[in-house]
């Protein structure tokens, strides 16, 4: 036992050495992506300054850092950084997680995507929803009454510390990373577009006030941010919307007669087959989508927040409803928007959007309200992406001060130590961020965010499932397992024509679909099981009854967690 | 197995994992149904998809709006039933063996 342990333990080490190549390998091959999936890409130019648009950010960040400021002296202990203390009530925790989901590729992106495919984008809208109630049945309650502040303490409650928070440590980190991108990209090209500054300025911009408000308000500050900024977002998503219905006498049926007459595809748009290109494709993103979507480690966190399982389950039911909503906005103002911009020669000239594809939203914007309504949603815009940055911080400053600082690297570490590694590292990760949003300024933000809900649902999902509902899981097998559905979603996604035929420019992709999803999920759960089955634990199925006693009731042995 | 916790032994329990399962189940056979069916409609069927349900909306918007308000439906009627039934298990439970910690 001792021996196979060793090797165990080398194979351990080797892993995330052979991941971070691919992943580098993988981020570095991504910036020359030609992958069109419509949303936050395109040529971007710089527009006149909006001062309506800074008005409102700058009334927004004013508020948030005066919370924050509030917010701070009420973070002391881990358990306020990271969970808020749990006293946030499901209706406003609902509402965060809702705001952590409205992310600006849902908002542009996805009504970016309907402007220039139709059904498609529905296709994603659909997929995102639809991991809700998957969310309700199997994980909310059952994370609330066994974990305290991140996935990995689920998984560490009978499973062996270092290997298992090791592992969890770093996937979170790599689905977080893929968002960071996506959303600092996003938020550079549009301030660069909506107010008129350069792109580094913006995403200093961002990057900094995300370290403010995450270093020193921690989760108190984090969730009233988001908060504020789903409110924000519903109600200017709901004014477009209600502005461009009024312009065909709020009949749905006109705007898509509208939409196909205007649309260069016409009634294709009404069908599937525009954006996505075959069937197994449809059915790969669809599992990644509903998979990988509810379950990143930055939106799971927020269950944490919650005093108990039943606000876990209240926070679900908001959440879905306030998404739900949200998506079915986004279908209107992207079919309105198809005749109402598509159609209009001072947005669209050439079949070219104005300022970028993902400039849709905005434009609707101003042809139903004018300047004073653009302004208001490109400062929405803006708010969006400072609060989805936040979230994935303080999800990131958890894994590596929580799970990998206190639980791997010094256990036992003084809790006061644990906060200040937790600020210190929002810090680095703000720094990160800015970084990687330099980097990757050419980056196409729908994909990231499709490959990071891909990665995620492949290696975090089987650990977690199978963690709460198999009692013969075990370290082994949530360590093959994890591992195989991070490498395996990666390297597929690397071997798919997005990458091997757009950006390698080699013929025939080993790998024929754009999302890894359907062979990386069940690849990713068949070695959990290889893997449990190889290295059994009995001392780890004798911990089961206690996880399972305590994800049923809430009650149960807290010491099982510090295993 | 030493260390089964208090509360598994209570009359309760048996109850509240029996109904809690029965409602997991349920629902996840709905959400299951409602969006593979849609999805695999959409990408084996676009045909059926594309035809005209209501003047010019087709049967594949119909569906998607559905689909999204299935969802809606389905997260509050797990915890519509979920408080009703599951709650006052968990607190019988509660209340005899303690929050245990």
């Amino acid at each position: 036992m001792a021996v196979r342990r060793a090797a165990f333990a080398r194979l351990l080490l080797a892993l995330p050495l052979l991941s971070q190549s691919l992943l580098s390998l993988a981020l570095l091959s991504l910036p020359l992506t030609a992958h069109a999936a419509g949303a936050l890409e395109g040529p971007i130019e710089r527009q006149a300054t909006n001062w309506t648009a800074i008005g409102m950010f700058g009334a927004f960040v004013a508020l948030t850092l005066a919370i924050t400021a509030w917010a701070a002296r009420r973070t002391r202990t881990a358990a306020d950084f990271y969970a808020a203390g749990g006293g946030i009530g499901g209706f406003q925790n609902g509402l965060a997680i809702a705001g952590d989901f409205m992310s600006a590729a849902s908002f542009l992106g996805i009504s970016a995507l309907i402007f220039t495919a139709g059904f498609d984008g529905l296709l994603y809208s659909v997929g995102f929803l639809a991991g809700w109630p998957l969310t309700m049945a199997l994980m909310a309650e059952r994370l609330r009454n066994v974990g305290r502040y991140s996935l990995a303490d689920v998984a560490a409650f009978r499973l062996r510390a270092a290997p298992v928070r090791s592992f969890a440590a770093t996937s979170s980190l790599v689905v977080i990373a893929f968002y960071l991108i996506a959303q600092m990209v996003g938020a550079g090209q549009l301030i660069q577009l909506l107010f008129g500054l350069p792109y580094a300025a913006a995403v200093a911009i961002v990057g900094v006030l995300m370290i403010l408000y995450v270093s020193f308000g921690g989760m108190v500050a984090t969730t009233w941010v988001q908060i504020i900024k789903a409110v924000l977002l519903l109600s200017g998503a709901t004014v477009i919307a209600l502005g461009a219905l009024a312009r065909f006498g709020f009949d749905l049926d006109a705007v898509l007669r509208a939409a196909v007459g205007t649309h260069p595809a016409h009634a294709a748009i009404l069908a599937p087959g525009v954006q996505f290109k075959s069937p197994l494709s449809i059915v790969s993103t669809g599992m990644a989508l509903m998979l990988g979507g509810t379950t990143t480690p930055h939106v799971m966190m927020r269950f944490f927040t919650v005093p108990d399982a039943r606000q876990a389950r209240l926070s679900v039911f908001w959440a879905t409803l306030f998404i739900g909503y949200f998506y079915v906005l986004t279908f209107v103002i992207g079919f309105s928007a198809i005749s109402l911009v598509g159609g209009d020669t001072a947005y669209v000239t050439a079949g070219k959007v104005l300022g970028g594809g993902n400039m849709v939203a905005v434009h609707l914007a101003h042809a139903v309200g004018g300047e004073a309504l653009k302004g208001f949603i490109s400062a929405v815009a803006f708010a969006t992406i400072l609060a989805v940055v936040s979230g994935l911080a303080l999800a990131g400053a958890t894994a590596v001060a929580h799970d990998l600082y206190a639980n791997v690297i010094r256990r036992g570490a003084p809790e006061a130590a644990e906060v200040r590694v937790g600020r210190y590292a929002s810090v680095a990760l703000g720094l990160l961020a800015i970084a990687l949003g330099l980097v990757f300024e050419k980056q196409n933000v729908a994909y990231m965010v499709g490959l990071a809900a891909a990665i995620n649902a492949s290696a975090n999902f089987p650990v977690l499932l199978l963690n709460l509902y198999w009692p013969r899981f075990s370290t082994g097998g949530a360590v093959l397992g994890g591992w195989t559905g991070l490498i395996s979603a990666i390297a597929l996604t690397a071997m798919g024509p997005g990458i091997w035929e757009k950006v390698l420019g080699l013929a025939h992709a080993p790998f024929p679909l754009e999302s890894p999803a359907l062979v990386s999920i069940p690849l990713g759960f068949a070695a959990c099981v290889a893997g449990a089955l190889l290295f059994p634990d009995r001392a780890e199925e004798a911990r089961f009854p206690a996880l399972f006693v305590r994800s049923q009731t809430g009650i149960g042995a807290t010491r099982a967690a510090k295993h | 197995m030493d260390d089964i916790p208090a509360a598994a032994r209570h009359p309760a329990f048996a109850p509240l994992v029996a109904r809690r399962r029965r409602l997991s189940a349920a629902v996840l056979v709905c959400v299951v149904l409602s969006y593979y069916g849609f999805v695999l409609v959409a990408a084996f069927a676009p045909a059926l998809v594309a035809r005209p349900a209501l003047g010019t909306i087709p049967w594949g918007i119909v569906l998607g709006l559905a689909t999204i308000l299935t969802a809606i439906g389905l997260t509050g009627f797990y915890a519509w039933r979920a408080n009703a039934t599951i709650d006052p298990l968990v607190a019988r439970i509660a209340a005899d063996c303690g929050p245990g910690e």
